[in-house]
């Protein structure tokens, strides 16, 4: 399974999201402010891949 | 409705079933086994985790009833709030009947045992059913009543745990599993569920296109639960599996939404009754989880809530994830089917144990009498082809403890050449686990070879350990002599 870190545009926490929420057009929720936001908005996004 | 205004529980009376409160009435009056909390806490402040966090890192385990909670709307809850109940072995004994002197290697065995011993329901009316002594519907049926707890600083919110009950369409066998419900409304919640049997429910509900009805039944006596914990195949009625453990048949009634075409627990403490709707997703998590880490932000179905319906004196019961009882839990039944599964192929087995260092979860360690080699690496197949969900089994021989970690890692350190003893099964299924760790399995072999001349562990002889009382021929101690 796939995981990507985004980070809250609005209070700049970071938090973990299964990969199929990444494009599938809906808003993340931020457990810390309750902001509610597209992955593409993030104020930050980690989703390397490694290997 | 302030909590002087809930009708108080009257004793047990006679004609109704176990109930959770007759169990804490064993322990309540030991300290080190039940404490109570009565100044108000906020469940979705990290109160009540915060509590239960300091105690564990005193390594103390009682079960902590909080007698004032605020619900989800930060009014004062009419439930108070039971915790850490499962959080040592020993309790976990108790529950089911046996000695709390049973909590070590046979426990697991005792469980395997339990499952075979099925006590079929009986159905009582709904007058005879403490847990509809209140029932609310519509509007009044509101999730934020409950005092819901936030254990961690990434969950999404309050979380409902404890158990979802479900049957599959035009079947009659109930099965019960762990889940977690996140109240986004007082009617409407999302629910993850990982079990396979209440996965494939919800498909097969989804595949018809019909709601699926469900219950979450919050709080009941330890023996339930214990007894819904166990594997068992698809079919398996769990309410009967469940009577096995409580020592007597579990008492069921027709539900409020459904009547009679749904059964459930009359002496459970609180249940909400709901339906998932075919299809419908929501967003849910983070969540703190068994492995001590967050489950990431998912997709999850949608549970509408019909009817809340609780017991005079309810209590609300929650479990502190990612720990002791989460572990436990699931570990000792585990143990006992792994033990069973093993045995029943091989016929050498001791013990087996799930540490709380793989989470009770990942890792098995087994120790079975040895006469050759591969029957090491022969148990540990078993296993893994019994629960799939274990990463790594270490096998070891009869004289280790294999709940002593100190021993196992003992035998692993001296008995293991890595490039002989270590197995690496690779694409066993699909990786399900971020870490990477959810494809592949881990064999370690660390019984003593055979095949080759080996050196054996040092021993004091056993006759000299019989002749020597310690306290016989050590010197009383005299503080401050030198």
């Amino acid at each position: 399974m796939r995981v990507f870190w985004s980070t809250c545009p609005k209070c700049l926490k970071a938090f973990v999201v299964e990969w199929e929420l990444r494009h599938a057009g809906v808003k993340l929720i931020c457990p810390f402010c309750g902001n509610r936001h597209l992955p593409d908005e993030s104020a930050e996004l980690d989703e390397r891949q490694g290997g | 409705m302030p909590k002087s205004e809930q009708p108080q529980r009257k004793a047990h009376s006679k004609g109704e079933g176990k109930s959770l409160s007759d169990y804490l009435d064993l322990i309540r009056d030991d300290p080190a086994e039940f404490r109570t909390v009565s100044r108000t806490v906020n469940p979705l402040n990290f109160d009540v985790t915060a509590v239960l966090k300091h105690l564990d890192l005193n390594k103390e385990y009682p079960t902590v009833q909080f007698d004032n909670p605020l619900n989800m709307h930060g009014e004062p809850s009419i439930f108070p709030i039971v915790t850490n109940l499962w959080a040592t072995r020993e309790r976990c004994a108790e529950a089911i009947g046996l000695p709390r002197s049973k909590a070590g290697g046979e426990l697991g065995a005792l469980f395997a045992n339990h499952v075979a011993k099925k006590r079929e329901p009986v159905i009582v009316s709904n007058d005879r059913a403490p847990v509809h002594a209140n029932v609310l519907q519509g509007k009044q049926a509101d999730m934020w009543m409950l005092p819901v707890v936030r254990h961690y600083e990434m969950d999404l919110g309050g979380v409902i745990l404890m158990g979802l009950i479900g049957h599959a369409p035009g079947e009659d066998f109930y099965n019960c599993t762990f889940v977690k419900t996140f109240p986004e409304t007082g009617q409407r919640g999302g629910l993850t569920i990982h079990s396979a049997h209440m996965s494939r429910m919800t498909r097969l509900w989804k595949n018809r296109g019909e709601r699926f009805p469900v219950i979450n039944v919050l709080g009941h006596h330890p023996a339930f639960w214990l007894g819904t914990l166990n594997s068992t195949p698809w079919g398996d009625n769990e309410y009967a599996t469940a009577g096995a453990f409580m020592g007597e048949p579990v008492r069921l009634t027709p539900s409020v939404t459904w009547g009679k075409d749904f059964l459930v627990p009359a002496d459970a403490e609180i249940i909400i009754e709901g339906e998932i709707g075919p299809g419908e997703r929501m967003v849910v998590d983070p969540f703190g989880e068994i492995s001590g880490q967050y489950q990431p932000q998912q997709f999850a179905p949608v549970m509408e809530v019909t009817a809340i319906t609780y017991r005079n004196g309810a209590l609300y019961q929650d479990i502190f994830s990612g720990h002791r009882e989460h572990m436990l839990m699931a570990s000792v039944p585990r143990e006992g089917s792994i033990f069973n599964h093993v045995q029943e192929r091989l016929g050498n087995v001791v013990a087996v144990h799930l540490p709380y260092s793989g989470c009770a979860r990942f890792t098995a360690y087994i120790s079975i009498k040895k006469t050759g080699e591969g029957q090491a690496k022969q148990a540990a197949i078993q296993a893994f082809a019994h629960v799939p969900n274990l990463h790594v089994v270490v096998i070891v021989d009869e004289d280790i403890d294999v709940f002593n970690e100190e021993d196992v890692l003992w035998a692993v350190n001296t008995y293991v050449d890595p490039d002989r003893d270590i197995d690496l099964i690779k694409n066993v299924r699909p990786p399900s686990d971020p870490r990477g760790i959810g494809s592949s399995r881990v064999i370690f072999d660390a019984t003593r070879p055979t095949h080759v001349p080996f050196p054996t562990r040092l021993r004091v002889p056993p006759d000299a350990l019989a002749r020597v009382k310690l306290d016989e021929w050590l010197d009383k101690a005299v503080k401050g002599k030198k």
